[in-house]
Formats: structure tokens, C-alpha cells, sequence
């Protein structure tokens, strides 16, 4: 998969339309913005570990406007905030199930598969790409097919230009590039793929407009499938066609186009954004805090708790839904069958039981695992590919833009976003 | 035969529980416990459960030291 620098290095104005968290938030999903709700969430935890009522209204929100992801007027909704509940909730997924996400219109063409299964199904689908995640094949395979060559492409074309806005030109680039080119799609393909991606669940345009672009992502998708299951090659879509499901009674079955199709999409569509605001949070982070970016380049086995540590302080999804299956009681509180849970994974991380100052970003903190990558069987699959995008990113970026500082001319950077997705607006830097 | 569990790699995915409930437990704050302390010394005889278990872990965070080493 060599020979994408060229892609990589082209000017493509869409590429900050589209990496704009105001654009995707407020235009393409009607969401609110708001200021940093971190401060919040500490608050709102501070007066209790679960509480009855969804987290915008307990935050002052008015919900009852459109945009407030998970909030449906018609089911009691309870919010989780602690470190401990929200454990128990993510790793207990029979009691608290993902099926919360059947009523998201923008999860509900994935069907029961990967997202919102629960059990021996989301299993079945599970174990035969989880090995196409784990941390060594990420270190490994994706390094040398895709993330190597993208972070040099990228990063070394920065190289004695003295200033850039690393926002635009790596944070958005890379991660699309990694998880669209790793699957297999042509790389000149990539910004039409996330157009149409994005399109499919834009409630800023009409139905059938969304339906278009939706037939789009799926005719793409469906051509390189039909390809890859005649003429294998070294990527994930040909791997995932030659794999095996193993359904309950024990038999095995290749998948079907959809399932694949299904597979893609939503892996697809959570490896291009989420790692594109967090690699962002994370330079943002390091950028505001010049002692420890100093640290860092001195001591780069630090570089692994780095981006743990933005994770746990900025997570770019503050909170994920579940739906309680049964009646049961959560640190005393009851909660009613059929109830929607807003776990606040990013309450959940500042938690003061498991952080001292959980507000400050502290790269030298002790590795405690943050529920930044969700937990239990519905963790987050793609995070060590994440995890080494990240690396290999902020490694090019202190080895080849040295003396890297805030530019001074430009306007300053600032975290932003809705209450559920967060990110920044640029990363104006100079080096030398 | 002892049990190392990464911290920075165990996400509570439970499987390891699932296959090996005699030798794996997930502790209070879901990460890196399985055991009571880490590295945990696995009774005598349940050795091929304690591998079972590393096994099964889909995040490779289960290390298991033999005695020899």
C-alpha cells in the first residue's frame, strides 16, 4: 500500500470543510455547542454518582431544543458519572445493553452487529476482526502498510516551513487517510468516501439526499468487497472476506456482502473522527503545557501515557448510551426497565476517587486505564490502531518541527464542540 | 506460574473471567485486576486455566511468567 504521498501532500479545500467540529456538530447533526463541559461534568458528579435525568438537562441544557444526542422524551434517561458506576455499566452489558443505539437514526443502518449487539451475536461479529485490531497487529501491520508512510508524508512536508496549522494539515489528514486506505479503498477515493460517510447521516439535508450518499458509501464499499473476495490483497477488507463467522450452534459461515458492507461503515466512520479530534486534543494539550512537552521530547517513553493521559483529561466522546434491560438498582438509585443510560465516560475520568487534580493533563500520572475507550466487550475496538496513530504522529511531529510553540500571529486555539463531541478549532504552530 | 496483567492494555472485555472463573476475577475498578495483586502466583494445578484465560483475552494484556523464568 505504498505510493500515497502524492494524495497526502495535495491541497484539498474539502478537507477543512469537512474536519470542522462546528460544521459536523451543529450543521450536520443539529447539535448544540457549547464551552468546555468538563468543569460540569466534575460538578454534576460531585453531587452524586447516578442521577435521574438526562446529562444536558442535569448540566442546564435545554434539551427539549433538537440536537441532544440520546434524549428521547418518551423513556426515563438516568446519567452515570463516576468512575466505579460507569465501570460496572460498560462491563455488565447483558444488564445494560447497547441496544440504546437502535433508536439512533445515525447508528441504525450498522443493525445488531458490532455497535449495538449484545452477547453471543455481537461475538460472533467481534471475534473475527478484533486480531485485525489488537495492540501487536497495530504496531506491526498497520504501521508498515499505512501509518509509517501517512505520518511522513504528512509531517515531513511540514518540514522547514516554520509555520503550519497542524489541525489541518495532520490531525484531519491522517486518521482518515490510516482507516480508509487499511481497508482497502483506493486513496484517491478517500475524501469522496467520508463526504458520502458523513452525508449518509446529515439531518442538515434531505432525506433522499441522505440516501443518496448512503447508496454511495455502500456502491463504493460493495466494489471493493467484490474485488477483494476474487483478488485478495493485503488489506483489511480482504482479510475480513476470507474470515469465517462461527454462529451458536458452532457452525462456521463466510459473511455475507452486507455484513461486510455493515463491518466497514461503522469502523470506518468512528477510526476517521474520533482519532482525528483526539490527536488535535492531544497537540492542544502538549502545546498549553510547554513544561511537559519538554519532558516528552526529553523522554519519549513517556509518549504511551501521553495519549492515555489525553484520552482520560480531553476525551473527544464524552458519553455513550446504554439501555437497562432489566429493573436494578445503581449506587442506590433505581432504574426502571427499558430506561436509557447516559454514561458520562468523560465525568467518569475525572473522577477525584481515581485521579488526584483529575483537571490537570499530567503526563507523568501512574498508567490508570480512563474509560476514554469505553470498557468491557463493547471497548473500543480500534484504539490500539488509534493509540499507535497517535504515537508515530506526535514522534514526527517532536523529531522534525523542533522548538514547536504556539504562533503568536494567529488567533488563539481553543477546545470546542457539542456537549457529546469534543475537539479544537486549530493548532496554529511555529518551529523552527 | 504467575499472572502479569497490563494495565494499559486490560479494557474488562471479562473473557478471560468467562473461560477461566478459577483463576481470573475482574476486580472493583474493571482494569489490570484478575487476580487479587499482579504479578498473582497461580495455585498448583491450575496452570492450563491461567493459560485458557491468556488466551483469551482479546487485548494480549495477560502475561504469564513460568516458574523457570
Amino acid at each position: 500500500m505504498m505510493g500515497h504521498a502524492d494524495v497526502l501532500r495535495r491541497e484539498d479545500p474539502r478537507i477543512s470543510e469537512i474536519f470542522d467540529i462546528e460544521a459536523e456538530e451543529a450543521e450536520m447533526h443539529g447539535m448544540m455547542m457549547v464551552d468546555d463541559p468538563y468543569p460540569g461534568f466534575a460538578r454534576l458528579l460531585a453531587k452524586g454518582p447516578v442521577q435521574e435525568g438526562g446529562v444536558a438537562d442535569l448540566m442546564g441544557y435545554d434539551s427539549s431544543k433538537d440536537g441532544f444526542q440520546f434524549h428521547y422524551r418518551d423513556v426515563p434517561i438516568y446519567t452515570v458519572l463516576s468512575f466505579a458506576a460507569a465501570s460496572k455499566v460498560f462491563i455488565d452489558n447483558a444488564l445494560f445493553s447497547s441496544r440504546a443505539y437502535d433508536r439512533e437514526s445515525m447508528f441504525a443502518p450498522s443493525g445488531a452487529m458490532l455497535l449495538n449487539a449484545g452477547g453471543k451475536v455481537h461475538r460472533m461479529y467481534r471475534d473475527p476482526i478484533q486480531p485485525l485490531f489488537s495492540p501487536d497487529f497495530a504496531g506491526a501491520w498497520w504501521r508498515e502498510s499505512v501509518i509509517d508512510e501517512a505520518v511522513d508524508a504528512l509531517v515531513g512536508g511540514l518540514e522547514g516551513r516554520g509555520s503550519a496549522d497542524l489541525h489541518s494539515t495532520l490531525c484531519a489528514r491522517l486518521p482518515v487517510h490510516v482507516v480508509t486506505a487499511g481497508f482497502g479503498l483506493d486513496s484517491e477515493q478517500i475524501i469522496d468516501f467520508r463526504l458520502a460517510l458523513l452525508n449518509s447521516s446529515n439531518t442538515g439535508i434531505t432525506a433522499e439526499e441522505r440516501k443518496a450518499a448512503a447508496r454511495t458509501v455502500d456502491a463504493i464499499l460493495l466494489d471493493v468487497i467484490n474485488d477483494r473476495r476474487r483478488n485478495p490483497q493485503d488489506d483489511i477488507i480482504s482479510r475480513l472476506a476470507q474470515m469465517e463467522l462461527r454462529q451458536e450452534d458452532g457452525s462456521t459461515r463466510p459473511y455475507t456482502d452486507d455484513e461486510l458492507v455493515q463491518q466497514c461503515r461503522i469502523v470506518v466512520h468512528a477510526g476517521g473522527g474520533t482519532t482525528w479530534r483526539q490527536l488535535a486534543i492531544t497537540l492542544y494539550a502538549l502545546l498549553e503545557n510547554p513544561d511537559q512537552l519538554a519532558a516528552l521530547k526529553a523522554d519519549r517513553s513517556l509518549m504511551s501515557n501521553v495519549v492515555l493521559e489525553s484520552a482520560r483529561w480531553h476525551s473527544n466522546v464524552t458519553l455513550f448510551p446504554r439501555y437497562a434491560e432489566a429493573d436494578t438498582v445503581l449506587e442506590g438509585v433505581a432504574i426502571p426497565k427499558g430506561a436509557i443510560i447516559h454514561v458520562c465516560l468523560a465525568a467518569a475520568n475525572w473522577d477525584p476517587a481515581r485521579w488526584e487534580n483529575p483537571e490537570r493533563f499530567d503526563i507523568r500520572r501512574p498508567v490508570q486505564r480512563s474509560l476514554a475507550f469505553g470498557a468491557g466487550a463493547h471497548s473500543c475496538l480500534g484504539q490500539h490502531v488509534s493509540r499507535s496513530e497517535m504515537v508515530v504522529a506526535l514522534n514526527a511531529v517532536l523529531d522534525r518541527l523542533p522548538n514547536l510553540r504556539w504562533d503568536p500571529s494567529k488567533p488563539k486555539a481553543h477546545l470546542m464542540g457539542s456537549l457529546f463531541h469534543r475537539g479544537v478549532n486549530a493548532l496554529p504552530v511555529n518551529f523552527d | 506460574m504467575r499472572i502479569k496483567v497490563a494495565p494499559d492494555l486490560c479494557c474488562g472485555a471479562g473473557r478471560c473471567v468467562e473461560v477461566a472463573p478459577d483463576v481470573y476475577r475482574l476486580s472493583e475498578g474493571f482494569n489490570a485486576l484478575v487476580t487479587a495483586s499482579e504479578p498473582e502466583a497461580v495455585p498448583a494445578g491450575l496452570e492450563a486455566s491461567a493459560r485458557l484465560g491468556a488466551r483469551a483475552c482479546p487485548e494480549r494484556a495477560i502475561s504469564l511468567l513460568e516458574d523457570s523464568q
